[in-house]
């Protein structure tokens, strides 16, 4: 039998691991609680950071400005079909574009006036649009309005006056009424020819023929550019910046090549 | 198991951070192209994109300074310290996991050199999470 010593020590022993373990059990509740608290904090920053972050993006052109630009960017340059600029341009540039590709409207507003003013206008490239239909049913029904449009010679401000009004990908947004209200944007657009054309065996054979250009070139994504000397080999070029610098050596280089042929 | 070999990583991973995002803010400020395998398009498209900066300043520094501070934070001994390291981890990770997903869905390109900072930045939040509940100074 325990003498009253030890039963004091063992009853001392039960109370000091009592202790221990409610200091225990009490500090994993305060980190706990720590924790609880960085993570509402964290997620309140990160809320704060995505918000800076979508709203510090560059705003694209107003619709407006957009419809200017489609009216007058291409003014006094010939263009036939799919094709911007004189017809035996030394160079031609293949643009891949989904109308819907946000990049595509990028390029429409950082790139294209320079490569327009720099190189179709003085004649020394011309530019041939391929459209692609892949991110979904918007691109298509916008891509067979274009091509009705090409119809009349005016394809690439159509296109130009799409990206101004572009929507949020695939959300329907290209129905009757936009595509009315972006054609009707087109200065000598006949918005009735070109809505009527759009279901043609004409346009459809022209989207399934970019489609197979776009294949036989392994450009899987938009926008996406070829570049050479006319009638010569094209070759796909990177797009670092989607401005005219990324056209420069590609362009001088075909520039040469079909001054040698 | 002690905080010690936690410690280590997370200084380990800061350094690593460091000297990922050293790189991508070196080569933002001196305009050349980052070192890609399987060419640099997608680092460069990644790098042009909107999404790129945060209110003017390039991603790539903030997550410098980031790591940084991670680095000093790590370095310090105390619960305070390690609970700054979390939160500042949590947030990197979150900003990562962000990041990571507009440059798939919007960008529509992969950029090696954000996958290895935003892979980094969420061993380290694991890391620091883990030193924070696990190792209480008073236990």
């Amino acid at each position: 039998m325990a003498s009253r010593a030890e039963q004091k020590a063992l009853a001392r022993k039960q109370r000091e691991e009592a202790e221990r373990q409610q200091a225990v059990a009490a500090a994993r509740k305060r980190r706990m609680a720590l924790l609880g608290g960085v993570l509402v904090a964290a997620v309140a920053v990160i809320a704060v950071v995505i918000v800076i972050s979508q709203s510090g993006t560059d705003e694209p052109v107003s619709a407006e400005e957009g419809q200017t630009q489609a009216n007058t960017l291409f003014t006094g340059i010939p263009q036939t079909g799919n094709t911007l600029g004189d017809p035996d341009a030394p160079v031609t540039i293949e643009e891949y574009v989904d109308l819907q590709c946000p990049f595509c409207q990028r390029f429409s507003q950082d790139g294209l006036p320079d490569l327009v003013k720099e190189y179709v206008k003085t004649g020394q490239a011309k530019i041939v649009l391929r459209t692609l239909t892949f991110i979904g049913p918007d691109s298509e029904r916008g891509a067979r309005v274009a091509w009705g449009a090409a119809d009349q010679n005016l394809m690439f401000q159509f296109v130009e006056n799409f990206y101004a009004n572009q929507g949020e990908e695939n959300t329907g947004y290209a129905d009757e009424a936009f595509l009315k209200k972006v054609a009707g944007g087109v200065d000598g657009l006949d918005v009735t020819k070109a809505l009527d054309g759009r279901d043609s065996a004409k346009v459809t054979s022209s989207i399934q023929a970019s489609q197979s250009a776009a294949t036989k070139a392994n450009i899987d994504s938009t926008p996406s550019f070829l570049v050479g000397p006319t009638d010569g080999q094209l070759s796909k070029i990177e797009t670092r910046t989607l401005t005219i610098d990324d056209f420069r050596e590609p362009v001088k280089d075909a520039l040469a090549e079909a001054k040698n042929t | 198991m002690t905080d010690r070999p936690l410690r280590v990583a997370a200084l380990v991973l800061s350094i690593l951070g460091i000297g990922v995002a050293g790189y991508l803010t070196y080569v933002h400020y001196a305009d050349i192209s980052p070192i890609c395998a399987g060419g640099a398009g997608g680092c460069e498209k990644v790098q042009a994109s909107d999404q790129s900066k945060l209110a003017g300043i390039p991603v790539a520094l903030l997550g410098l300074l980031t790591y940084v501070t991670l680095l000093v934070l790590n370095l310090l001994r105390g619960e305070l310290a390690r609970t700054g390291a979390a939160l500042v981890a949590i947030i990197g990770f979150g900003f990562s996991a962000y990041l990571t997903f507009e440059s798939i869905t919007v960008i529509e390109a992969t950029c090696q050199w954000c996958l290895a900072s935003a892979t980094i930045m969420t061993l380290m939040a694991i890391v620091t999470v883990t030193r924070l509940v696990r190792f209480d100074p008073v236990a």
